[in-house]
Parts: structure tokens; C-alpha cells; sequence
């Protein structure tokens, strides 16, 4: 998880943590993580009616801000009557979590590309205005390539199904890990990431990892201004008014590209 | 310790697929004549004459203070338990950078495929973001963690020629919209603000080494700038130089840090030296320089007139070593300067003028005004061995603005360059997306002396020069010549062409163009003045 915005955040995000209890969410927590942790069911820590704001507010407790805070009850003990001289398997639940990846490229439609090449020179630093962005871009999946995940060294494979999808079963206390696409080959992706780091899709730091992860980089999503650029980017490619702020219509088509 | 991989992919043979079935190959790696044992493999040569080796073999070189490293590869053909042919060898001399890439190679029989690979240096070809930021979801849940973009290539670029010419600006790469816009510098187009920064001129070829005492003409340090970066987001912090001797024990010294999209260096030890500038510890660019002394070459000047005010040319003594000290900016790329000379004897009636260096002289009106280029006596009045003369004029019979008429030739023919970024940037470059750099040959002026007396090289200027900074072009390109360089043109053609055409206007020695867009000398225009006697000399 990012550090809160320190410039002049957007009216319209929610930077503020929520909840009451002992537990402060810390970068790579979720609720999965957390109630791995101090032994619970993930739904048992999330239902539990101290958390109801909490629950109000994120919507899913496997996206949540620093800062927030989780009531983490007392474990209770639980009996279970079984029969002697038998031997019984007892499941815990909610081991492990599961990860969803996928993978997809973002191209620009080839009858909107242009080539032509501007400059703005202010006398001692030119700036290229390069051609303008294409008006429309496809996503298309990854589809059907090998990969291999690594995570909390474990190493897991296999293949992009048609949407471009990479399923695996993780830790739930994992906290980082590295998926590469189609290793050797030419469509080749590393990708570097933080588990349980995805904030609230209504913050800003949520807003710019998003952004982020769709390939549209704000320079410094620190920053207000350089985060605009990227929204910018994301509202061009999308076809609605760009406008540089996150409102709920740009912050729906988000959630909806990302999937989370 | 900096690895390069060398990596064997692919085998291809040349041959007819009748004469090779069932033989079986072997080959030989041996890198800078070492034989690398455990690579001597046998394979059954398909009949598809192309065969990938899997795995591939692999091999990591260390570079580490290392200009270049010589990989080649022996092949044999065998045949049964007795019957072993050679069917040759291929090398490859890769060379600094060590860029990342994927090679081709053949000789008539058969070709190979080697990749270089850099290792533990990060991820050059991607746009360096931060790590991603993924949720964890439980077994039944819908969260999806979407990620996607065009590939952006990281391209920075270090050109030698400022301002960049156009045709050599990039990009044509197409980026996600919000990626920001490509920063691109300009700095280094001089027009005459003395006293500024003697070394107002960045990204030279030659950086040069310089005493304290000098430091008051000839500036302290050289100015090395990024031309070009993408993505924007790049963070300057994290753009870091360093440096290899790729020649000599060369040297400079990073004046004021090693960090940013420009630097300051300083030379310390005489040879060439590999400017390499690392992204997040990812090889982005890299940068050729050399490295020695300066050199001080004195100059007289004798401003000649035929009595009458028509007849005297209007430049003052002051204005003269004001357009001295404007070629010396142009110069002192080369790594070298004039200074007045401080020598008062005089011959041919000369007049000291109170201005070190500078005398009149009064000559008969047809070599002042009208002078035959060829045979122009001006240049030799009130002259001294070595000491190169300036005969200011009102006119020449062609209309020119200056002319060499004196100085013997360079001690080669040609110069001739094969490294990354090649001299001046001439495609292929050797920098991504360019292929490697091919080998450059300049041609020079002939050896043959064409001094009227030994040690004589000289040249007029003439009233032709609209401006200070005409004069000072004016003096340091026909100075070039004198060196030996001859005009660097749009297109070949005409007996003075040096056999390179770029950059076409932006190179101080091109033919016509004005000293506003011409004033930039590449890497092997700073070789070749160094094979002059005038330089050696001093």
C-alpha cells in the first residue's frame, strides 16, 4: 500500500481510514492475511458485528487502507465430538487464498495511430509533442501462454486460459511475488508485486495503483497533478470525458477494467 | 562483478542437407581464445539444416574494466569414427556497451544465433514502474487484479550533436495516453554571449585536461546531457553515471555529483573514456569521450590594409580576439585552443598594435582587397613557424569568407571509428532500437604539404563576416581545415567532401552553413586533428 496522497488530494476520493477495533491494517494486510494470522476463518473476523462499519465501507475486506481498523475477537475454543480410536481430518478454513491475474495488452487501433511529430521549444529544453494518442485501443487478453508465479518461494505454473487469466492458490500470508509471461518468449511480462496492497478503489493511492496496474503510470501518484495525467490517459482510452478527476463514472469504468 | 551471458541459440547450416545427414556436429566456444569445455557437444544435424539448442548453452563473461571481449565459435562435422571436416569458424568482437541483443552470424557455410544477455543490472527494455499492487481474494470471490499496457521501451539518448537534428529526433513509438511526453534538451546552440561558460558547448568529443592556471580561458569542466528521455517519469535521482576507460587509463572526474540528466566532468588521465548512465542500475546510454591535455596552439594576426580607409579592414584588436574567443568555444570540443601569441618580433614591416598578437600591415591593394585565394600573400607576411597566422582582409577574388592557404597535411589519410554510439550518431548508431555500430572512415586531406614555408599554416579572413559569430565560425572551421578536416556535405560531391554526410548543417566544418546551426565537431574529426603536425607540435 502507498503512503497517503501528500498534495492537495481530489474532493472526491476517501483518504480517511474507517472502523474501530485493536488491529491498524498495515501495508500487505487484508482481511485473509489478518485472520490468518491471529487464527480465524476470514468470514468470521469480517462478519463480526464489530466490523460492521468497517464492512460498510470497503464493501470487500480483501481491499483495505492503512489505517483502518479490524475488531480481532478473543479465539474461542471450539470442541468437536468425534469417535476414539479413529483417526480424523480436521480442514481449516479459508487456507489458502486464492490470486486472479490477468494479463492483458493494451493496443492502439492501427488506422488511428499517427506519426507526426511536433516541438515546443522554450530555449534551452524542447519538449516533443508527439503524436496525439490514438482515438481507440482494444485490451486484448494474454491468451494461452505458460507462466510461472512465484510466491512466498513457491513456485507455481501453467497457461493463460482465453481471457488471458492466471488462477493460483497462495498463502494467505504471502506478502509478495513475481509472475512472469510467457518466459523466453516474445510476449514476455515480469511483473514485481505487493500482495494485500490493492487499496479501496475510492482512495487515491487506489485510484493510482489501479492506474498503475492498467499501464497507465502517473509519474508521482503522490502527486495530484501527475495523477490527473493518468487519468487522463485512462478516460482517453475509455472514451469518456476527460477531465482528469476520479469521479464515481471514471472510478466505475476503473473498478470495472481492473476487476476489483 | 558486471556479467555478460553469452548465449548460443540456434545453428544453421549452409550446406547442401545431402552432404551433412547423419553426420554429427561439433563446435567449439572459446571466448578471448579461452576454450570453454563444457560446450563441446555432439548433435545430430537434422535434415532441416536448422537446429535450436536445448537449453541453450550459456556462458557469463566478466566485463568488468573491459572495452571488449572476442566470442567464436569452431565447427566440425563428423562423420563415422574416423571422418572429421572443418566447415570454419565465426567470431564476433562485442564490444562496450554490451548492449542486449540478439546476433546473426555466417560464414559460408553455416550461421549461428548468440544473444547477450546483462545480468543483474535490471530490466532495460520496460518502463521501470513501481511494483504492482495485487489484492488476495478467498476461494469464492470475484476479485480480479487486471494488468496490461503496450510495452514501453525505456530510451534515453546522449547525442553528440546539439542541437539533435531533426531527422535524428525520436520517437516514432506510439504511448499509452497519459505516459507523459518525451523530454528532449536543446542546450548547446552558442550564440555569442562572451564571457560565458568557455565550454558553453556540450556533449564534445574531447574532454579536455586542463591546469588550474587554464581554467580562467578554457573553463573547468564539460557539460554531458541527456538529448532524450522516455519515459518522462524517469526520476532524475535515479539516472546515475559512471564511467570505464575504454582506452588508455583514461579518466575524467564528475564535478558537482554522478547523478541527473546532465553531469560535469573533468579530465584527469589521457586516453578514451565510456560514459555509462544507468537507470535503477539498467544500462540506458552510453557516451564516448576522449581525454587529453589541452592543447594551446598560439595564433598572430595581422590586419593588413592598403593605406586608405577603404582599403582597411573595420575589425579593431579588441573585436579580433572577441572572434578568437568565439572560435575557441568551437575548439575547445576538439580540445584544443589559440591564444595570442606573445612572441613581439616582427618581419614584412609589421606593426605591433598595443593588442598582443596583433599587428598591421600595410600591403599593396590587390592582396588586400580582391585577393587571389590561391596565391594570396597575406597569410605569408610577419609570420612565424608553428604559429598559426591570421591575415585579416577586405575581400577575396571568390567572395569568401575565409580561406586556408597554408599547412601541411595530417599523417593519414583517413580516420576511421567503430564504437557505440558511432561518431556523431551515424545510423546505425549502436544504441536500441538502432542495429550496432558499423565502421565509420572519414577521409582527410592528403599528407601533401601545401606550405609555401616549413612550419607555415595560415589563412585570411575577410570583411565578408557579418557578425562576431560569423568571424569566430569563419576562423574555426578554415582553423579545421588546417588540421586536416575536410567539409562534411548533404550529399557526396566535389573534391573537399570528407565522405561523411552527417550531420548535414549541423557540423562546424559543413560547407555553407552559418555558424548558428554549424558548430558541432564529432568524435572522428577529434582523432583526426590529433594526426596534424600543427598539433603534435605544440
Amino acid at each position: 500500500m502507498s503512503e497517503p496522497p501528500t498534495s492537495s488530494s481530489d474532493p472526491l476520493l476517501k483518504d480517511d481510514p474507517v472502523g474501530t477495533g485493536s488491529y491498524e491494517v498495515a501495508s500487505g494486510d487484508c482481511i485473509s492475511s489478518i485472520a490468518y494470522e491471529h487464527g480465524f476463518f476470514w468470514k468470521t473476523l469480517w462478519e463480526h458485528p464489530n466490523n460492521e462499519a468497517l464492512r460498510t465501507a470497503r464493501g470487500d475486506g480483501h481491499i483495505l487502507l492503512p489505517g483502518d481498523r479490524v475488531t480481532v475477537p478473543p479465539l474461542v475454543p471450539r470442541t468437536e465430538d468425534c469417535q476414539t480410536a479413529r483417526r480424523h481430518r480436521f480442514k481449516r478454513e479459508g487456507v489458502p487464498a486464492k490470486l486472479r491475474i490477468c494479463v492483458t495488452v493494451l493496443r492502439p487501433s492501427p488506422e488511428t495511430v499517427s506519426t507526426d511529430v511536433q516541438t515546443q521549444n522554450n530555449g534551452t529544453e524542447v519538449t516533443i509533442r508527439e503524436p496525439e494518442a490514438p482515438t481507440r485501443w482494444s485490451r486484448e487478453p494474454l491468451a494461452n501462454k505458460h507462466w510461472v508465479l512465484a510466491v512466498g518461494g513457491e513456485l507455481t505454473t501453467g497457461t493463460t486460459d482465453d481471457h488471458g487469466l492466471v488462477e493460483a492458490w497462495i498463502s494467505p500470508g504471502a506478502r509478495s511475488g513475481r509472475l512472469t509471461v510467457d518466459p523466453g518468449g516474445g510476449a514476455e511480462r515480469v511483473m514485481v508485486f505487493d500482495l494485500g496492497a490493492l487499496d479501496p478503489e475510492d482512495s487515491s493511492t487506489g485510484v493510482a495503483q489501479r492506474l498503475r496496474n492498467l499501464g497507465f503510470d502517473a509519474a508521482d501518484p503522490t502527486n495530484q497533478a501527475s495523477l490527473a495525467t493518468a487519468l487522463e490517459g485512462f478516460q482517453h482510452v475509455k472514451g469518456i470525458e476527460k477531465n482528469g478527476r476520479a469521479d464515481s463514472r471514471t472510478r466505475d469504468a476503473l473498478k470495472e477494467t481492473h476487476g476489483a | 562483478m558486471p556479467l555478460v551471458d553469452v548465449v548460443l541459440t540456434e545453428f544453421n547450416s549452409l550446406l547442401p542437407a545431402a552432404s551433412i545427414v547423419g553426420d554429427t556436429i561439433c563446435y567449439t566456444l572459446t571466448i578471448d581464445g579461452e576454450a570453454v569445455p563444457q560446450v563441446e557437444l555432439d548433435i545430430v544435424v537434422p535434415d532441416n539444416r536448422r537446429f535450436v539448442l536445448s537449453p541453450p548453452v550459456q556462458r557469463s563473461v566478466d566485463v568488468a574494466g573491459r572495452s571488449s571481449f572476442r566470442v567464436r565459435v569452431q565447427v566440425d562435422l563428423v562423420h563415422g569414427l574416423t571422418s572429421r571436416r572443418s566447415i570454419g569458424w565465426i567470431e564476433r568482437v562485442i564490444q562496450w556497451p554490451f548492449f542486449e541483443g540478439e546476433y546473426r552470424d555466417a560464414n559460408s557455410n553455416w550461421g549461428v544465433t548468440w544473444l547477450i544477455d546483462r545480468l543483474g543490472e535490471g530490466i532495460r527494455e520496460d518502463d521501470p514502474t513501481d511494483r504492482l499492487a495485487f489484492a488476495r481474494d478467498s476461494a469464492e470471490g470475484t476479485i480480479l487484479n487486471t494488468v496490461g499496457a503496450p510495452p514501453a521501451p525505456m530510451r534515453v539518448e546522449i547525442h553528440p550533436v546539439l542541437p539533435v537534428p531533426a531527422l535524428q529526433q525520436p520517437p516514432e513509438q506510439v504511448y499509452t495516453p497519459g505516459s507523459g511526453r518525451a523530454r528532449y534538451w536543446s542546450m548547446g546552440v552558442y550564440d555569442s554571449d562572451l564571457p560565458g561558460d568557455p565550454r558553453i558547448i556540450q556533449n564534445p568529443p574531447v574532454v579536455p585536461i586542463v591546469s588550474a592556471a587554464q581554467r580562467s580561458f578554457a573553463g573547468d569542466a564539460s557539460t554531458i546531457r541527456v538529448t532524450y528521455m522516455r519515459p518522462r517519469t524517469l526520476l532524475p535521482a535515479d539516472l546515475v553515471w559512471s564511467q570505464r576507460s575504454l582506452a588508455g587509463n583514461a579518466r575524467v572526474e564528475f564535478v558537482g555529483g554522478n547523478t541527473g540528466p546532465h553531469v560535469r566532468v573533468r579530465g584527469v588521465a589521457t586516453g578514451e573514456v565510456g560514459l555509462e548512465l544507468r537507470y535503477r542500475g539498467a544500462m540506458v546510454a552510453p557516451y564516448r569521450l576522449l581525454v587529453r591535455p589541452l592543447k594551446v596552439i598560439p595564433c598572430r594576426v595581422q590586419l593588413c590594409h592598403a593605406g586608405t580607409p577603404s582599403t582597411t579592414p573595420a575589425s579593431t584588436p579588441t573585436e579580433i580576439l572577441a572572434h578568437i574567443n568565439i572560435a575557441n568555444r568551437f575548439l575547445i570540443q576538439l580540445g584544443l585552443i589559440l591564444q595570442m601569441d606573445q612572441d613581439t618580433s616582427v618581419t614584412d614591416n609589421a606593426v605591433p598594435t598595443g593588442t598582443p598578437g596583433v599587428f598591421r600591415l600595410q600591403l599593396p591593394a590587390p592582396e588586400v582587397v580582391n585577393a587571389p585565394s590561391t596565391t594570396a600573400s597575406c597569410t605569408l607576411k610577419n609570420s612565424r613557424p608553428f604559429v598559426f597566422n591570421f591575415a585579416y582582409i577586405i575581400n577575396d577574388a571568390d567572395s569568401n569568407l575565409g580561406y586556408t592557404t597554408d599547412w601541411e597535411g595530417p599523417s593519414a589519410t583517413q580516420v576511421e571509428d567503430s564504437g557505440t554510439p558511432s561518431s556523431s550518431f551515424i545510423a546505425p548508431s549502436g544504441i536500441p532500437p538502432h542495429e550496432a555500430a558499423r565502421t565509420n572512415i572519414m577521409r582527410l586531406f592528403t599528407p601533401a604539404t601545401q606550405q609555401r614555408r616549413p612550419g607555415l599554416f595560415a589563412m585570411y579572413v575577410t570583411q565578408n563576416n557579418a557578425t562576431a559569430m560569423d568571424f569566430g565560425g569563419t576562423i574555426a572551421h578554415e582553423f579545421g581545415h588546417a588540421l586536416g578536416l575536410r567539409h562534411r556535405v548533404n550529399a557526396h560531391g566535389g573534391g573537399s567532401d570528407d565522405r561523411l554526410m552527417y550531420p548535414p548543417r549541423e557540423n562546424l566544418m559543413h560547407g555553407n552553413a552559418t555558424t548558428y546551426e554549424a558548430q558541432d565537431f564529432d568524435l572522428l574529426q577529434a582523432r583526426a586533428v590529433a594526426l596534424s603536425p600543427l598539433f603534435s607540435h605544440h
